[in-house]
C-alpha cells in the first residue's frame, strides 16, 4: 500500500478534477479506511472554500495609468529569424546524433564498457552531466532526436539562425571534465535536453533511489520546490516528478551529486563536494 | 474585433487596440497580482508592470500559448520581481520570513472589512504570503484564476508533473501554517506531511 503522502498528492489532484478515474477509485477506497486522509481532504476543502473569494474590482484610474505609460514606452522590435533550409536542418541533426553516439562510444571505451548506471548503482560520486544521460539511455538519443521538431538550430557549432525571444541559454560547447568522452556527451546534450521528446523519454526511464546533493542548486531547489528549509543530513521524500525535476535542476546547474539506486525517490541533504 | 485581431493590431503599435486588451484583462490581472502580492499597493504596481511588459513584448509575441496565458505569466513574474525587490529593500533574507507574514497582518483591512471576512479567509490570505514564490504562484493560478493544470503548465513553462507536485506541496504547506495558527481548529493536526523528521540516513 502507498504511504499517505502519495494519497495526499492524489487528494489535491482530485479536488482539481485532475485525477484519473482509476486513481480516483483507489483513493476513495483508501479514504474510506484512513481517518488521517479524510481529515486531510476536509482541510483542503476548507482551504479551497476560503480561497474562493470574489474578484476585487480594479481601482479607478488603473487603465488610464497603463495607457499613459504605454504612450511613453516604445515597443521592442522583434528579432528576425532566419529559418534553416530543410536539408541543412537534417545535416545539423545528423551531426548532433553523431556527436552523441561518438561520445557514448568513447565513454564506454574509456570506462571498460561500464555504463554510467553501473557507476550510479555502485554509489560513486560523479558529475551531473554524466547522470543526466545514463549511457543505456544515450543509445536511444539518436532515435528520439529524429522525431518531430528536430532542434537542429540548437546544435552547437552549427547554429546559424537567431532564435526568437525569449532567449534560450547558450548550449555549452565545451565542458570542463577530466575525461574527454563524458565532456563530449555533455556538449551534445543541451540541444537534446530542450527537446520535449527526449525529456519525456528520460523521465520515463528514471531509476529510483536516493540523490545525495548539497550544492547551491540543490538547496535552492529544496526551498523553492518543496517549500522546506535545507538541513544537512536530512532525508527528503520526493515524488517521482520532483525527483526528475531535481535531477534536471542539478544537471542544468552542472552541480555534482551522487546517486544510489534503491526503492522510492529521496534526496539526502549531503555536504560532500 | 476579436482578441486575436486586437493582439495583432496592438503588436503593430495600435494603442487603441491595446487599451481594449487592457479593459478586457485588467480585472483578472489585477486580482492575480493582488493574490500574489497580498496588498493593493504592490498589486497595482505589479499589474501595471505586467501590462507594460506586454506592450513592449507584443511585437515578438507569437501566440502559441494564447494572449491571456502569456499575460498571466508576465503578471506572476512581475509580482515575484516586485516582492523580491521589496524584500531586498527591507533587508529580509527570505520571502518566507515571519516578517512578511506579520507585514501582511499589518496591512489587513479596516475593522469593517475584517468583519466581513471570515477568520479562515484572513488566515489563508496571510498563509499565502508565507508560501514560497513557486508554490504561491501555482496555487493562486489554480484556486483564484481557476486554470487547468495544462494551462498552468503553459503559464509557468513547466511540465504537468511539476504543476501537480507544486500545487499539492503548496496546499500541504498552507494547511500546516493554518494548523499552527489554530485556524483549522476543527481538525486535529495529523502527522507531519512531507518528510520532516526522517533525517539521519537510511
Amino acid at each position: 500500500m502507498k504511504p499517505c503522502e502519495e494519497y495526499e498528492v492524489w487528494i489535491s489532484a482530485f479536488l482539481d478534477g485532475e485525477l484519473s478515474a482509476e486513481n480516483r477509485a483507489e483513493l476513495m477506497e483508501h479514504m474510506a479506511a484512513c481517518r488521517s486522509c479524510q481529515r486531510y481532504f476536509d482541510d483542503l476543502v476548507a482551504i479551497h472554500d476560503a480561497l474562493d473569494q470574489e474578484e476585487v474590482p480594479v481601482p479607478e484610474g488603473f487603465a488610464e495609468q497603463v495607457m499613459a505609460r504605454v504612450g511613453e514606452t516604445e515597443q521592442e522590435k522583434p528579432r528576425r529569424t532566419i529559418l534553416l533550409p530543410q536539408w541543412r536542418q537534417w545535416t545539423a541533426l545528423a551531426a548532433c546524433c553523431a556527436l552523441v553516439l561518438l561520445g557514448l562510444w568513447s565513454f564506454r571505451s574509456s570506462r571498460g564498457d561500464r555504463t554510467v548506471q553501473d557507476t550510479a548503482a555502485a554509489g560513486m560520486p560523479y558529475m551531473a552531466q554524466d547522470a543526466g544521460i545514463p549511457a543505456a539511455q544515450s543509445e536511444e538519443f539518436g532515435a528520439a532526436c529524429e522525431s518531430e521538431e528536430a532542434p537542429a538550430e540548437d546544435a552547437p557549432r552549427l547554429r546559424t539562425a537567431d532564435s526568437e525571444a525569449p532567449p534560450q541559454p547558450e548550449p555549452k560547447e565545451t565542458v570542463e571534465a577530466s575525461e574527454d568522452a563524458p565532456a563530449m556527451v555533455a556538449a551534445a546534450a543541451p540541444p537534446v535536453r530542450d527537446n520535449a521528446v527526449c525529456t519525456d523519454y528520460m523521465e520515463d526511464s528514471l531509476s529510483a533511489g536516493t540523490l545525495y546533493a548539497g550544492g547551491e542548486a540543490a538547496r535552492r531547489w529544496v526551498e523553492e520546490e518543496l517549500g522546506q528549509t535545507w538541513e544537512n543530513g536530512r532525508l527528503y521524500e520526493l515524488t517521482e516528478e520532483e525527483y526528475a525535476g531535481l535531477l534536471a535542476a542539478l544537471t542544468e546547474a552542472e552541480e555534482a551529486f551522487r546517486l544510489e539506486a534503491g526503492d522510492g525517490f529521496w534526496l539526502m541533504a549531503d555536504t560532500f563536494s | 474585433m476579436t482578441v486575436d485581431e486586437l493582439v495583432r493590431a496592438a503588436a503593430g503599435g495600435d494603442e487603441e487596440a491595446f487599451a481594449q486588451l487592457v479593459a478586457l484583462h485588467e480585472k483578472k490581472v489585477y486580482n492575480l497580482a493582488l493574490r500574489m502580492c497580498g496588498n493593493p499597493e504592490d498589486a497595482w504596481d505589479a499589474a501595471q508592470e505586467a501590462f507594460l511588459s506586454a506592450w513592449r513584448g507584443l511585437p515578438a509575441f507569437r501566440g502559441e500559448a494564447g494572449f491571456s496565458t502569456w499575460l498571466y505569466r508576465l503578471t506572476s513574474n512581475a509580482a515575484i520581481d516586485l516582492l523580491r525587490r521589496t524584500k531586498r529593500q527591507r533587508g529580509e533574507s527570505s520571502l518566507d520570513d515571519e516578517a512578511l507574514g506579520i507585514d501582511a497582518v499589518d496591512r489587513t483591512p479596516s475593522p469593517q472589512e475584517r468583519a466581513e471576512e471570515s477568520e479562515l479567509r484572513g488566515a489563508v490570505t496571510e498563509g499565502l504570503a508565507r508560501l514560497t514564490d513557486s508554490h504561491r504562484q501555482a496555487l493562486v493560478l489554480r484556486e483564484v484564476q481557476e486554470l487547468s493544470y495544462e494551462e498552468i503548465a503553459q503559464v509557468l513553462e513547466v511540465d504537468l508533473g511539476t504543476v501537480k507536485s507544486r500545487i499539492s506541496r503548496a496546499r500541504s504547506a498552507l494547511r500546516k501554517i493554518l494548523q499552527e495558527s489554530g485556524n483549522l481548529s476543527g481538525y486535529l493536526p495529523s502527522k507531519p506531511t512531507g518528510t520532516a523528521g526522517k533525517g539521519g540516513g537510511r
